[in-house]
Parts: C-alpha cells; sequence; structure tokens
C-alpha cells in the first residue's frame, strides 16, 4: 500500500505498527508480522535516524514510537491512520488487534 | 586558539565547530541541550551538540575532519574530549513551527560565532519534550533558560496556542513566577 513510497514492505509494516499500537519494539513486531527480527531493526534504526522515530530504553528492551516532534508528525499519522482505514480486515485482525489491556501476572490464559 | 582537549567546554567547542562550518559556508544551527547549557552558564551539563544542518554529511564530514573528528554515522567524536558532535535528520522545526535560517541567534566568542537557537526558541524546544513526554527534566531546563535570559512571552504564548498546549504552558508559567 504505501511500499512504494516508503520504500519497502517492512518500513510500511513498522510505521503502521506504531501508528496502531502508539509504541512497539522490534522483538514483537518482527513476532507480529512473522518477519526476520533484523529487517525490523534495520528500518527502526534508519527510521529513527532520520527523526521519524525516537526511542527509549524501558529496561534492557528498546522501545519505538512516532517522533511526535517530528516536524511532518501529523502528516504522517493522518497518512498512515488513512492507510490503516484500508487495511483488509483479516489483516486488521491478525496485525493490529493484540490484546492491550493489562493481564494480572500469573493469569492463567 | 587552544586544540581541543579535555578541557574544552561545551560553549568552546560549539564555537569551534560552528566557525567552521560558517567558514566553509555550511548553514548549521545549534539545539538541543547544548544550547541550555550555553544559556544557563552550565547550570544544566550537556554531553553532547547537535547542530541541524541540510547540508550533506559527507560535506559536514570534510569540515569536522578538519577539526580533528572522526565520523560514526551521524555523530562525531574527538579523541581530547569527551563531548560529541552529532547532526540529527532536519529540518530545524521545534513542533508546526519551521525555524527559518536567519531566524536563529549568534552568540560571538573569543573561539568564533555560534549559529545557535534564540532563548525563546530553546525554550520552545525544551517545552516541546515537556509537552510530548511529560519530561521534568525538560521543565527544569525551560526554566533554567527562561530565569537567565530574557525570553519573548507573547511569542511563547502563541507558539504553545497552536501547538494546542496552551494548558500545559500554564504549567511552565506558574512555576517561572514562583
Amino acid at each position: 500500500m504505501l511500499d512504494s513510497l516508503l520504500g519497502n514492505k517492512t518500513a510500511e509494516r513498522v510505521l503502521l505498527y506504531l501508528a496502531n499500537y502508539d509504541q512497539g519494539y522490534a522483538q514483537d513486531i518482527s513476532a507480529t508480522f512473522e518477519t526476520t527480527l533484523s529487517m525490523v531493526q534495520k528500518q527502526l534504526t534508519r527510521l529513527e535516524a532520520g527523526g521519524v522515530l525516537v526511542s527509549r530504553l524501558v529496561g534492557k528492551t528498546r522501545v519505538f514510537e512516532l517522533n511526535p516532534r517530528w516536524f511532518f508528525y501529523k502528516e504522517l499519522l493522518a497518512l498512515l491512520q488513512k492507510a490503516l482505514t484500508a487495511v483488509p480486515e483479516e489483516e486488521i485482525k491478525k496485525y493490529y488487534r493484540k490484546r492491550q489491556r493489562p493481564r494480572r501476572t500469573g493469569k492463567t490464559l | 586558539m587552544s586544540q581541543i582537549n579535555a578541557k574544552t567546554s561545551i560553549e568552546e567547542l560549539a564555537a569551534r565547530v560552528s566557525q567552521a562550518l560558517i567558514d566553509a559556508e555550511i548553514n548549521a544551527v545549534l539545539s538541543g541541550g547544548a544550547v541550555v547549557s550555553i544559556y544557563t552558564r552550565n547550570d544544566y551539563e550537556s554531553g553532547d551538540l547537535d547542530f541541524i544542518s541540510g547540508a550533506s554529511l559527507d560535506r559536514i564530514a570534510t569540515v569536522m575532519e578538519g577539526l580533528g573528528f572522526t565520523r560514526q554515522g551521524r555523530s562525531f567524536k574527538h579523541a581530547k574530549t569527551p563531548l560529541f558532535v552529532e547532526f540529527p535528520a532536519g529540518p530545524l522545526a521545534i513542533g508546526d513551527e519551521l525555524i527559518k535560517a536567519d531566524d536563529v541567534g549568534e552568540k560571538k566568542t573569543a573561539d568564533g560565532s555560534i549559529r545557535l537557537l534564540t532563548p525563546t526558541q530553546c525554550v520552545m524546544d525544551r517545552l516541546s519534550a515537556y509537552f510530548h513526554w511529560k519530561d521534568q527534566q525538560s521543565l527544569d531546563q525551560a526554566l533554567m533558560v527562561a530565569r537567565k535570559q530574557k525570553i519573548q512571552l507573547p511569542k511563547l504564548k502563541a507558539w504553545a496556542k497552536a501547538e494546542g498546549m496552551s494548558e500545559k504552558l500554564e504549567n511552565f508559567l506558574k512555576e517561572l513566577k514562583k
């Protein structure tokens, strides 16, 4: 959908993931899309270097989000949100509706 | 002018780099925590210098290597100082407000001229981080600059309003009055 604009499919997935979930880390993003960790890490690094993303360490995990201070942030977010509305329903369910609410420690799945 | 060494202050290093870039006709503006250090005379000590420039990193690298720095991606390190210099991707903007090349400040020092955010822009830059991430450290830095430098409150208020952050600006203004 946006891969021709963004250069590749992984970049599109990373950005759509962050627009949808607000934040994410490489392992989780790669597991969600069943893609290689290194490809996701490469895109996260590239987008962060360009100012598109920012990250912070939470424990030992580097968590990324869209950079709200980036000059094109609002426009990018609007584009990604529009793109999400065009994602097929089955993909929405599979990739963009992961449980976000808390789950008590030790609770049986 | 002395060589860059472990005792080189952040202002001295900023001047050396900024002047070298000016001499090479490269437009670059110091932003971030280093500007806070300079305006507060090191009440806040930054460990790096962020210059925003539209020039290619290859052109910048030529200048930086002439000063004895070595490149690591967008960062430049020098063997004699723990301070490092970065060139984050532009454009130079604070939120939705694009900062034009002619609208920045200039500080003349014995080591050269520093092109940097004005005190008001510096406060806006710190407040932007406070607004978006509730970063208390950024609020503290904005207050430090506002207490040591003259800032344009009407401009600050207009910017915060345009960003939809007028309410959060009130926290800053209340603290400033204390």
